[in-house]
Formats: C-alpha cells, sequence, structure tokens
C-alpha cells in the first residue's frame, strides 16, 4: 500500500513534464524549419520588404561525410515580399512544409536598399519577437542580402552558418571588419547622438565562382546608412573602440624593406575634455606584436631598428585612427561614440550640446596617442641568408 | 479561537519574507523605463524610505502582541470601523494576488508558452498555490527556505557568468533624470516592491517569538534590498541603454550569456527560478486573504474559503486588464496611489489611534 502510493506520486512527477509545453507550444524537431540566416532586402520600385530566410535540410547536413561534394545542397532558401518582415516572414508558411524556427539564426543581413531606407523598422521584428534572439550577427550586404545568401561557401555546407563563422574568424585574425550583434546595434540605435555600423559583406568573383567577402564597414546616421569606411579606416574605428584582437600590420624598416608586425593584443579607450566649451578627445592606444615576417635580408632584431619598427608601428595605428576620423566627420556620423562620452562626463553642459552635436562632431579636435611594443620575434632571429 | 495552529521560526520567517520580497526581480521592470540607468538609486531611495513605515508595521503588531491585523483592527478601531478596515485590507491583500498572478502570467506566455491561453496558466498557478495555502503557514515557511536558497545561487550564478558582458560606462550619467520621473520611480518601488510586507502584519502572531519580529523583518529587508540593489546594477551595466524598452530585464540578460558557445541559452532556467519567487508572493497573499476573511467572517477553520477564493481569483485573474499595455500604464500610474491608501494611509490611522488609546489610558490611570 505504501509503496503503492509512492509509486504514483513518481509517476505523478513523470506526467507533469508533459505540461512543460504547455499548450500548443509543443513542436518536435522534425517539424521545426531551423533558420540559419535571414536576408533583409528593400524592393527598388515599391515600398515592399523582402525576406529571404535560409533554413537548414538537417538530413543533408548530417550526411555530409559521404560522397564529398555534388550531391544536394544542405539549405533551402526561401523568399517572401510584405509591407512588414513579420507579414512576410509568415508568408513563407505558404511555401514551406516547416514553420520557421528563429533561436538558432545566426546572420542577419540587411540590402544596401534596406540599409539606406532605415533600418528600425525592419529590425523592430527581430526585437520584439519572444522567439528571436539579440546576440546575432548583423551585416549589410553591399548589393542585396537575397544574392549574399546564394552564394555557395567553400568549406561550410551552409552559407548563413559560413558567414558568422567567418566573421568570428575575421575578428580574431584581421580585425578590418566589425563584428556587431544585434544588441550591440539596438544600443547605438537607442543612443541619440552615436552612429550606428555594421560590417559590408559583397559577393565577389574569382575564376568564374562566387564568394561571399567581408569588405569595409557601414556606417549608419540614425538608422539610415550614410557611408562607408573601407578596410583600414574599419580597423581604425576598432583600435579606438579597443575591439581591435589580432591584425597584420605592413610597416618598412629602415632600409625600406617590408615587414610585418602581428598585433598580439590591443587596448584602446578614449577620454573626452572641455576646454573653454570646445570638446578635445583623447584617444589612447596601447598595443603589444610581434615581428612576423621579414621580407628583406637584413637582421632588424637589433635594439635600435625594433625601435624604429614600434615607432613606425605606431604611426601606422595612428594614421588609421586618424582616416577614421576624418571619415567620421566628412559624414558627420558619430561613430565612436564621442558625444555619449562627453554626455557622460559633462551632462549639464550636454543638454545644450545635445541638439547641436551634428554641428560640433565635425569640428572637434582628435589627438591620439599609441604606444606600440615589439614582444617576439618568432623561430629565427635574422633572415635565412648569409650574414 | 486560532485559525492557525502553526508555529514558525524566527528565523523561518526571515526566508519567508526574504523569499516573498524576491519577486521584486520581475515587477522592478516598471521602474526602468522610467529611471533609466538610475533605477538603482531610486531603490536605495525606496528603501530608506521604508524603514521608518516597516518600524510603524511592526509597532502596530508589537502592541497587540499574538493578535493579527484583523483582530488587532477591531480593537484598535472598534467593532464597525475595525470590521470597515479589515475588509477593505482582505480586498487589497486579494488584488495584490490575482495582481502578481496576471503580472506573472503575462510575463510567462509573453516569453516561454506562447500559445497558452491565460486561464489554463492562472488556473494551474493558483492551484499549487491553493495546495501550499491548504497545507498551511509552516509549509509556505518551509518552502521558503528552499526557494530562497535556490533563488540566491541562480542569481549569483547568473552574475558570474554575466561579468564579461558589464561595462561601468551604463551607469554614467548619475542622476540624468528629472526630478519628477525620480519620485515617480521611488513611488513605484516603494508601493508595489517594499510596503506590501503589510501582508505580514497577519503571518506575525504565527511566529514563535511574536515580540521579536522586529529585528527578522529589518534584516529580511536589509538582505533582499541588497538583493535588489544587486540584480538592478548587473541589470543596468549589462543593457545600458537598451534597458528602457526591454519587457523583463532579468529574464532578458540571462539570454545574453554566451561562454563560448558552449555556456548559452539558460534563460528556461531563469524563468523557473522566477516562476518560484512569484509562487511564494502569490501563497502569502492567497494565505492571508482566505485567513483574515475567515477571522472576518468568524468562522472555525480558513480552508472552507480556499477553494471558492481560488475560483474567483482564477477568474478574476485570467481577465484582469484588457492588454498588457494597460497593465504597464496602470503599474506606473495608478496602481501605486491605489497602493498608498492601503500600505501607508490605512496603517498610519491604525497606528495614530493606538497611540491615542495609549495616551489616554495613561492619563485615565493618573486620575484614578
Amino acid at each position: 500500500m505504501r509503496i503503492n502510493k509512492r509509486l504514483y506520486k513518481i509517476a505523478i512527477c513523470f506526467l507533469v513534464i508533459a505540461l512543460l509545453s504547455g499548450c500548443g507550444t509543443s513542436r518536435e524537431l522534425n517539424e521545426l524549419g531551423i533558420v540559419i540566416g535571414v536576408g533583409i532586402d528593400k524592393e527598388e520600385e515599391s515600398d515592399a520588404v523582402k525576406i529571404t530566410t535560409q533554413v537548414v535540410k538537417p538530413g543533408q547536413v548530417s550526411s555530409g561525410g559521404k560522397g564529398g561534394g555534388g550531391g544536394e545542397e544542405a539549405y533551402a532558401n526561401f523568399e517572401e515580399t510584405g509591407r512588414t518582415v513579420f507579414a512576410a516572414i509568415r508568408g513563407i508558411a505558404n511555401k514551406s512544409s516547416r514553420k520557421m524556427y528563429f533561436p538558432h539564426n545566426q546572420v542577419i543581413i540587411i540590402g544596401q536598399n534596406a540599409a539606406k531606407d532605415g533600418v528600425t523598422k525592419y529590425l523592430d521584428f527581430f526585437m520584439r519577437d519572444p522567439e528571436t534572439r539579440l546576440n546575432v550577427y548583423l551585416l549589410v550586404a553591399k548589393d542585396t542580402a537575397a544574392e549574399v545568401l546564394e552564394t555557395k561557401s567553400k568549406l561550410e555546407r551552409v552559407p548563413g552558418n559560413s558567414i558568422s563563422l567567418m566573421l568570428d574568424s575575421e575578428a580574431n585574425a584581421a580585425s578590418q571588419a566589425i563584428d556587431i550583434r544585434l544588441r550591440d546595434f539596438k544600443e547605438s540605435l537607442q543612443l541619440k547622438t552615436v552612429a550606428s555600423v555594421a560590417p559590408i559583406i559583397e559577393v565577389s568573383e574569382e575564376n568564374g565562382k562566387k564568394t561571399a567577402t567581408l569588405n569595409g564597414t557601414a556606417v549608419f546616421k540614425g538608422d539610415k546608412m550614410v557611408g562607408t569606411l573601407d578596410k583600414s579606416e574599419g580597423r581604425g574605428l576598432m583600435w579606438v573602440l579597443g575591439k581591435v584582437k589580432s591584425g597584420i600590420i605592413e610597416v618598412e624598416c629602415s632600409n625600406g624593406n617590408l615587414v610585418a608586425l602581428e598585433t598580439v593584443r590591443a587596448k584602446g579607450e578614449f577620454s573626452s575634455e572641455l576646454v573653454d566649451g570646445k570638446v578635445k578627445i583623447k584617444v589612447k592606444i596601447s598595443e603589444e606584436g610581434n615581428i612576423g615576417e621579414d621580407a628583406g635580408t637584413e637582421d632588424i632584431s637589433t635594439l635600435d631598428e625594433v625601435a624604429f619598427l614600434e615607432q613606425q608601428n605606431a604611426d601606422v595605428i595612428k594614421s588609421e585612427v586618424m582616416a577614421a576620423v576624418k571619415k567620421a566627420e566628412e559624414l558627420d556620423a558619430d561613430i565612436f561614440g564621442f558625444g555619449e562620452s562627453v554626455h557622460r562626463k559633462y551632462p549639464k553642459e550636454w543638454t545644450s550640446m545635445e541638439d547641436k552635436w551634428d554641428e560640433i562632431f565635425p569640428t572637434i579636435e582628435v589627438e591620439v596617442e599609441v604606444e606600440a611594443k615589439l614582444r617576439l620575434m618568432g623561430r629565427i632571429n635574422a633572415p635565412s641568408v648569409p650574414q | 479561537m486560532k485559525l492557525e495552529k502553526g508555529v514558525i521560526t524566527n528565523t523561518q520567517l526571515i526566508y519567508l519574507i526574504l523569499s516573498f520580497l524576491e519577486s521584486m526581480v520581475i515587477s522592478i521592470n516598471f521602474s526602468y523605463g522610467i529611471s533609466k540607468q538610475d533605477t538603482w538609486i531610486a531603490v536605495l531611495a525606496a528603501f530608506v524610505i521604508t524603514i521608518p513605515i516597516m518600524l510603524g508595521y511592526t509597532a502596530i503588531a508589537k502592541s497587540y502582541p499574538g493578535k493579527n491585523l484583523i483582530q488587532i483592527n477591531d480593537e484598535a478601531l472598534g467593532p464597525y470601523v475595525g470590521k470597515l478596515f479589515s475588509a477593505l485590507y482582505i480586498w487589497f491583500l486579494f488584488e495584490l494576488m490575482i495582481h502578481y498572478a496576471y503580472f506573472f502570467n503575462s510575463f510567462w506566455i509573453t516569453y516561454i508558452m506562447t500559445e497558452t491561453p491565460r486561464l489554463v496558466f492562472v488556473a494551474i498557478f493558483i492551484l499549487v498555490s491553493a495546495f501550499a495555502v491548504w497545507s498551511g503557514i509552516e509549509t509556505i515557511a518551509r518552502c521558503s527556505v528552499i526557494f530562497t536558497i535556490i533563488v540566491s545561487i541562480t542569481v549569483v550564478f547568473v552574475i558570474s557568468l554575466l561579468l564579461k558582458d558589464m561595462k561601468i560606462v551604463h551607469f554614467l550619467p548619475i542622476l540624468d533624470l528629472t526630478p519628477k520621473d525620480f519620485i515617480q520611480s521611488v513611488h513605484i518601488i516603494l508601493t508595489i516592491q517594499f510596503c506590501d510586507l503589510i501582508a505580514f502584519l497577519m503571518i506575525f502572531p504565527y511566529t514563535k517569538n511574536n515580540k521579536a519580529i522586529r529585528k527578522p523583518m529589518l534584516l529580511a529587508l536589509c538582505l533582499s534590498t541588497l538583493m535588489l540593489l544587486i540584480v538592478v546594477l548587473v541589470n543596468t551595466a549589462v543593457m545600458g541603454v537598451r534597458i528602457t524598452n526591454t519587457t523583463s530585464v532579468s529574464f532578458a540578460i540571462t539570454r545574453e550569456i554566451d561562454i563560448g558557445n558552449v555556456l548559452t541559452r539558460l534563460d528556461v532556467l531563469v524563468a523557473l527560478t522566477l516562476l518560484a519567487t512569484v509562487f511564494m508572493k502569490v501563497s502569502v497573499f492567497y494565505y492571508t486573504t482566505v485567513l483574515g476573511l475567515a477571522q472576518l467572517l468568524g468562522l472555525r477553520s480558513y480552508k472552507p474559503l480556499i477553494v471558492p477564493i481560488g475560483l474567483i481569483a482564477i477568474a478574476i485573474s485570467a481577465n484582469l486588464y484588457p492588454s498588457d499595455m494597460e497593465q504597464v500604464y496602470a503599474g506606473r500610474n495608478i496602481w501605486p496611489f491605489n497602493a498608498m491608501l492601503f500600505e501607508i494611509i490605512l496603517p498610519l490611522i491604525t497606528l495614530i489611534t493606538i497611540a491615542l488609546r495609549n495616551l489616554f489610558k495613561d492619563t485615565g490611570g493618573e486620575n484614578e
């Protein structure tokens, strides 16, 4: 009797598990269309928005090993147009056997037209819906997002996955395209004077084969794209924000040969100051690097030479930062958040500056201080030539 | 005649108050949109104002040791006014119960079970609470010990995983808001978060040492304010300006946990913790409502009232507001004033009456 009662209680505990999914929210893996990438394009002639969702085909992904190339693609792209993003996404239900499932979405790509039109209205769904996540990567396509999602990757089976992995590895290797997640983008959209940025992805053609390539950074003013930064300006921005993780800097050594220096560690920060009502920004960057390659024949490991290379290195970093500042001032877009730092430091003075920030920003004085250090020389200490 | 035979220790009382106040973690969401990155200052200000109010509550309880709010009202204000006051308090406790049930339900069907009808969730929720109330205050107090520990561990766990996402600059500039907004935020935190501790005037008589309630009460208040403060600081440090338009911040930040793509998607864990805290809150209000009503009606046991009150609560709570937008509006603009009547004005009248009675008793003694 007693054991029966206990068994009865245990049985109830297991039955409760069935309630965990609530009413109707229960969905099995084989009913889900797992979205890996989303493209948002604005139609040229109308105001309609075209949504491309990239869905994985589970069967094809798991059978990846056999065959080796050829065969069917491991993904399917669905396109649908609508006046709003949500309507278009639900419209895909007319074409797909599975309901779109967003929690595993990895990239959102915004087409050029949509970016220039203003992105808040296109991104609202991705911030509001309970299923979507804010740690998805955000990119801007040089042309259309649909085209980028169509471009097959050479290594990965799903293009959306490839793009997100590419952003990860790019941030750790080159630091020329800023990696922006939707949550960072949302924050900069909500700050009045901060201009949002996002990496640009384009479809380039090599030997007749299309490849998706990261190239530069898109600059938004408010929520409209107003310009772009090239690769070195993009890295200039990342130096200031302290987001550079690694990268290669090419400098000339004292006799003119090229030397490649690898950045291993970098820190960047800036502070604002008000001098007689004028804004002055002090950027401080400290970088540590190694000698990565010596393209000449001279021994560059002498102390004098190292000091020279460190100076050269600092100059390159400084010029990259100044290029980014110059471009930002040209576009009148505060991509660094200088205004916000003034706001945080001088809240009283800021009230009168806030509305005039567009006029103030191009005139502010930026002072860059770079401290570059070389640490290691690698496995050889001089080029392999008869000395 | 004693309706509740159970007795809880004063340590259990601390845990009970702690777990009762822990649901502040979700009701603080009303304030973020108003006081932005300065919400933590508003929490501190509200805490400072709460202390004298709490001393007032305990003064009421102490002048009639062993009696609950309903009995105190009868003795202090006379049978007619006292009964009126008691009825008002019971209505308020009931209102709090259905509001919390609705409030948490909104969160749950927004984030977790999006297709579940309100009624289903509320019904199950109230049902479980009814079971707790049926078991009595001892059981609820023992639950609270477990829940407090679980919630504290979760908070520490979540915070340690979010350390790398916190930015100190998100707090700057400090006090960048109008005085009106600040006062409104403090008012909301005071009335919605802290002062519904008035429900404990119903529970104090059932503690083992019901003369020494001031210390456990203040200790629990300090500890839970500390926890709320930490949660608010972490939320602000992680979210920055995004805090102003996120509907459930404490939950939203757990979605941002990402440790090397491995430790991620922990949100349901936190949702269950929030469920536990709100369960404690609703159970305490449920219990005090039926206990008070039984006392008011002169019943021998409060148990016959559990089912009818529960059914009424389910019916009202499922249809409390036509929309969440209206609920947020009410939470920010109407509820704080409604609650002030029950949490500050009525207890103040009771307290003054008690003081006057004592005064006359003393002078009367001298005359004799």
